[in-house]
């Protein structure tokens, strides 16, 4: 009970704090989907650079015959933006096929969160190429190219 | 019940404050420099001046020597500007100011570039005090002998308390007027304002009302007003005085006690103690002993997590800090302050600073404390950073295989393309 008054008052502040961020996107900064690492990963993303204060590592796994990321982690330094942009782009490529996934835009990705500040789109950025990084790592592990995925 | 731990930002005013300010907004309603002769302009007179009087008193100075501003935004653009166009068209065209300076000294100087004059930043040393001989070394050019230095005496980021002193005592040897921003350590750290010649202090910082300050200007210092229109202050700044808010600020300094500093000093210490204790990898920013450092001002950096992220879910939570981040601000740029004292840009970005007041407690601290490191320890658990990433950034950077540029990320990079 005194826990459910505390997630409501939690989420009215939040909705207070949407003139910054949008309401998802405080949500998923507060629960970020898919936080952590891949063991023996079948690709990995790395992107950013501690200067600028976003790094951020994309962990797949792909089925080998399906071309479907089964799973996907990823390990965000940076702000709130960072962390709730990686968690979306993230959950958008779980399930996809390689193909799908490479399609993904940072428009899309800010689109979902209900927009982001103008000054935080690089974010989004950051997280589709922290993906796209990890898939081309997986192709060209298994000899492939990307232009297996196009057409 | 909502936690505030931002009092260099601003501060809750004291009650007792606000019961001396109202009779000037319902019954003592003349302007103090009405000279028609009634009663209120006189009770009026009377108020500013015992103000006047007592804010003088607190920093040694005569109280015709302080001009009420509406803060420190105003009374920095005064102190800079008022000396500047107090000398167009003569030869001396050169301010110096330290590099961790406020930003309202630091953009009053680069709006001066514009007009034509030249600024100078004085270098700092790794905890924020002004390096002694690069300071002498600007002065002592005699083909461009300054018009003004201005340094601060606290800083709000770093907390560094400079010697004032020491510093007049250099400046003068040069025959150049300092300017000092005593925003932050005014009624913290004595002060002696006589030694100067410009010095800022603020009324909201010490629970008084915000939208008041001063400008102490010393006897015969030849400076432009700014504000005109008017006799008021001196003849120094036209506009009739905003009496309620001055005589709040007074009030505000009268009761800011020694006693209250040596209570919030001990909370500032036992924030820092615990903070050692329950949290690891960090590094304080400013000087490491207390008695060089304001005395309510904790500020460190903590590494693998960034500002912002701290300060948002510590806001969820109800507690109030503040961050010199890159990515909290709107620019994106680190603190100035944090650059200056040599903080490479990838530590800065785990800023925090707290400033503690009279109405901070134990309890208050032993909570925040108990929250921030489980949010420290949440936001590290899914960051890719940490001892290791750091020692091979740092390999990459010695090697020189790291390009250093200015950062820029472009705000309309948004679209695809």
């Amino acid at each position: 009970m005194k826990k459910n008054i505390i997630m409501t008052l939690m989420m009215r502040k939040m909705i207070k704090m949407a003139h910054i961020y949008s309401e998802e996107v405080m949500k998923l900064f507060m629960n970020p989907k898919n936080m952590g690492e891949i063991e023996n990963p079948s690709g990995l993303g790395k992107v950013g650079n501690p200067v600028c204060g976003d790094v951020m590592w994309i962990y797949i796994k792909v089925n080998d015959e399906t071309d479907v990321i089964e799973d996907i982690k990823v390990k965000t330094f940076g702000c709130v933006a960072a962390i709730a942009t990686s968690s979306k782009t993230t959950e958008k490529a779980k399930g996809k096929t390689l193909k799908e996934a490479y399609k993904i835009t940072k428009k899309q990705v800010a689109d979902d969160l209900g927009g982001l500040p103008k000054q935080k789109m690089h974010c989004s950025n950051l997280a589709v190429d922290a993906l796209q990084r990890a898939i081309i790592n997986y192709l060209e592990k298994n000899g492939r190219s990307i232009k297996d995925l196009e057409g | 019940m909502k936690v505030y731990f931002d009092n260099n930002a601003s501060t809750r005013v004291d009650s007792a404050v606000i019961e001396a300010m109202m009779p000037y907004f319902t019954e003592i309603i003349s302007p103090p420099s009405s000279d028609y002769g009634h009663s209120f302009g006189v009770e009026a007179k009377e108020a500013l001046d015992s103000a006047r009087e007592t804010i003088a008193a607190k920093i040694n100075v005569k109280p015709s020597e302080i001009i009420f501003t509406s803060g420190q935004a105003e009374s920095n653009n005064f102190a800079v500007k008022g000396i500047a166009f107090a000398n167009i068209g003569k030869e001396r065209k050169t301010f110096l100011a330290s590099n961790v300076s406020h930003s309202t000294v630091l953009d009053s100087l680069s709006a001066l570039k514009k007009l034509g004059f030249i600024v100078k930043l004085i270098k700092v040393d790794s905890k924020g005090f002004i390096d002694r001989n690069h300071l002498r070394e600007l002065l002592s050019d005699s083909n461009d002998t300054p018009l003004l230095v201005s340094v601060p005496h606290g800083n709000v980021e770093i907390g560094t308390v400079e010697d004032i002193k020491e510093i007049a005592y250099i400046c003068h040897e040069y025959n150049v007027p300092l300017h000092v921003e005593a925003t932050y350590s005014f009624c913290k750290v004595p002060f002696d304002a006589s030694v100067v010649d410009l010095a800022t202090i603020t009324s909201h910082l010490i629970h008084g009302p915000k939208g008041v300050g001063a400008l102490y200007i010393k006897k015969g210092l030849k400076i432009q007003k700014l504000i005109d229109g008017g006799l008021q202050e001196n003849k120094k700044r036209g506009g009739t005085e905003n009496l309620p808010s001055i005589v709040g600020f007074a009030k505000a300094v009268e009761i800011y006690s020694q006693e209250i500093n040596e209570r919030v000093a001990e909370l500032r210490d036992y924030l820092w103690q615990t903070f050692e204790k329950k949290i690891s990898d960090f590094q304080i920013t400013g000087p490491t002993k207390t008695e060089k450092r304001l005395p309510n001002h904790f500020s460190v950096v903590i590494s693998y997590v960034e500002g912002e992220s701290i300060l948002l879910h510590l806001d969820l939570l109800d507690f109030m800090i503040a961050t010199g981040s890159a990515c909290s601000s709107k620019q994106l740029k680190a603190s100035h302050v944090l650059s200056a004292i040599g903080l490479p840009t990838e530590v800065s970005h785990g800023s925090v600073r707290i400033g503690l007041s009279k109405y901070n407690t134990k309890e208050e601290i032993d909570q925040f404390i108990e929250h921030l490191s489980s949010i420290i320890a949440r936001l590290r658990a899914i960051s890719p950073m940490n001892a290791e990433f750091m020692r091979e950034w740092q390999d990459l950077k010695d090697q020189g295989a790291i390009i250093e540029e200015e950062h820029h990320h472009d705000i309309n990079d948004a679209e695809d393309d």
